[in-house]
């Protein structure tokens, strides 16, 4: 294995030559491929780990290019999902790195099969409730996991140990009731502060995977960029006094389905993300034969885009029978225009 | 006196300035936070009074063990730190 191209991080002392090694082993599930998502995989694939497997369920907009670091104009032109959009770009970054590029919704059904065989899972998400389906599934698979947020100029990270320290539901009890904390959509959300809590989560892993795990205490850190400030609350309690339902007393509400929606508001997007319970295999060309008649249609291998010529929504459709409606943040008007357009 | 502060996304979203608060407990420190900044109170606490689900109240950088009467005594040196847990990435 030659490792010249790592020199400079073999050279940081606590990594080394022998660290490295174990970088290149290491195996990563990296969930969303976002803001957090794009900042994490390029530090990673940098870094030269041996596998990272990206799962997204969306495609990529000109409103990302703001933060979403792997990203340009022409991904937009070419309709690319942002899996597939980021795993071209590494591929360039460093074609020494295993990619496996998933366009999909994270859900209870599909989980296990994504954390299959990693050695640790990345949080690259913008909502609660997948986050929740990726504790209940790191628990499940005893594989630790690193939680990150960010909203506005803050940020938060927390390396989760199943098991041994507190976990996502050990902290947070559950999702906030609607309107009780800030979105991307009200308070905006700031590159540095995706930069900094990715760079803090992308350390996290290099640490776990180098096999310095004694250099991540149980700490929950709380940046934010515009202040200049960073703090670190230990945790190293909480898991003993939480009675969690999930790490402690092993109930899995999430992966189980008993929780968790099938229609979902996205966050800062003015959009609606709709699965159907019954994943589906789509012909994207007979769809848009018959779609042209009432609006625009163009499609590609990974989606199929309709724009209605009646209305001021956009609908964007997968093979599995996802949907993204955009141009509404209401759930029913959302539906109805799946429904009439896409089928129940 | 306690020194109270609030996460920054909350402190941005409604007035809750970094201040102190006089008391012995949790409950109180946060009762006499919130009567200098009333609209802070439904961010942090439920309709019975006790701290939501995706709020974590610190002193010292540890969590706090009693969530619902925020019995937990606070020393006049301590500082009180009112966490959110975010969902945007």
């Amino acid at each position: 294995m030659n490792l010249d191209r790592y020199s400079r991080q073999m050279l940081f002392a606590p990594i080394g030559e022998a660290g490295q090694r174990r970088i290149r082993e290491g195996r990563v599930l990296l969930c969303g491929c976002g803001a957090l998502g794009s900042a994490i995989a390029d530090g990673l694939t940098r870094a030269g780990i041996g596998s990272l497997r990206l799962v997204d369920r969306d495609f990529v907009e000109l409103s990302n290019l703001q933060r979403q670091v792997l990203f340009d104009e022409q991904d937009i032109a070419e309709q690319l999902p942002k899996a597939i959009a980021a795993a071209r770009k590494l591929s360039k970054i460093n074609s020494e790195v295993a990619l496996d590029p998933i366009v999909a919704d994270i859900d209870f059904t599909n989980i296990l099969k994504f954390a299959e065989g990693v050695d640790l899972i990345l949080d690259g998400m913008d909502n609660f409730e997948t986050r929740f389906l990726i504790n209940d599934a790191a628990l499940t698979t005893k594989t630790p996991w690193v939680y990150g947020g960010c909203v506005g100029s803050h940020g938060q990270v927390l390396p989760i140990f199943p098991g041994e320290t507190a976990c996502l539901q050990c902290l947070i009890g559950d999702v906030p009731e609607p309107g009780m904390t800030e979105t991307c959509d009200t308070a905006g959300v700031l590159g540095p502060a995706i930069n900094v809590v990715a760079a803090l989560q992308v350390t996290a892993a290099l640490k776990l995977l180098s096999g310095r795990r004694d250099l991540l205490p149980p700490e929950l850190t709380i940046i934010d960029v515009w202040d200049g400030t960073l703090r670190k609350m230990s945790v190293a309690n909480l898991r003993a006094q939480s009675n969690c339902p999930a790490c402690v007393q092993g109930r899995r509400d999430w992966l189980s389905g008993t929780r968790g929606s099938q229609t979902t508001v996205l966050c800062g997007r003015n959009a609606v993300q709709i699965s159907p319970a019954k994943k589906q295999t789509l012909s994207f060309s007979e769809m848009a034969s018959r779609l042209r008649a009432v609006g625009e249609v163009s499609y590609n291998p990974f989606l199929l885009r309709l724009t209605p010529t009646n209305g001021e929504q956009q609908i964007t459709l997968f093979p599995d029978g996802r949907a993204i409606v955009k141009g509404t943040d209401d759930l029913a008007v959302a539906r109805g225009l799946y429904a009439r357009y896409v089928g129940t | 006196m306690p020194r109270v502060s609030f996460t920054p996304n909350l402190e941005r979203h409604v007035h809750c300035p970094t201040g102190e608060a006089a008391g012995q407990t949790v409950r109180a420190v946060l009762d006499a936070a919130f009567q200098a900044n009333p609209a802070a109170r439904g961010y942090v606490l439920d309709e019975h009074g006790e701290l939501r689900k995706h709020v974590v109240v610190f002193v010292n950088g540890t969590p706090v063990r009693d969530r619902r009467q925020l019995s937990d005594r606070v020393a006049p040196s301590d500082e009180v730190y009112v966490y959110q847990a975010l969902s945007g990435g």
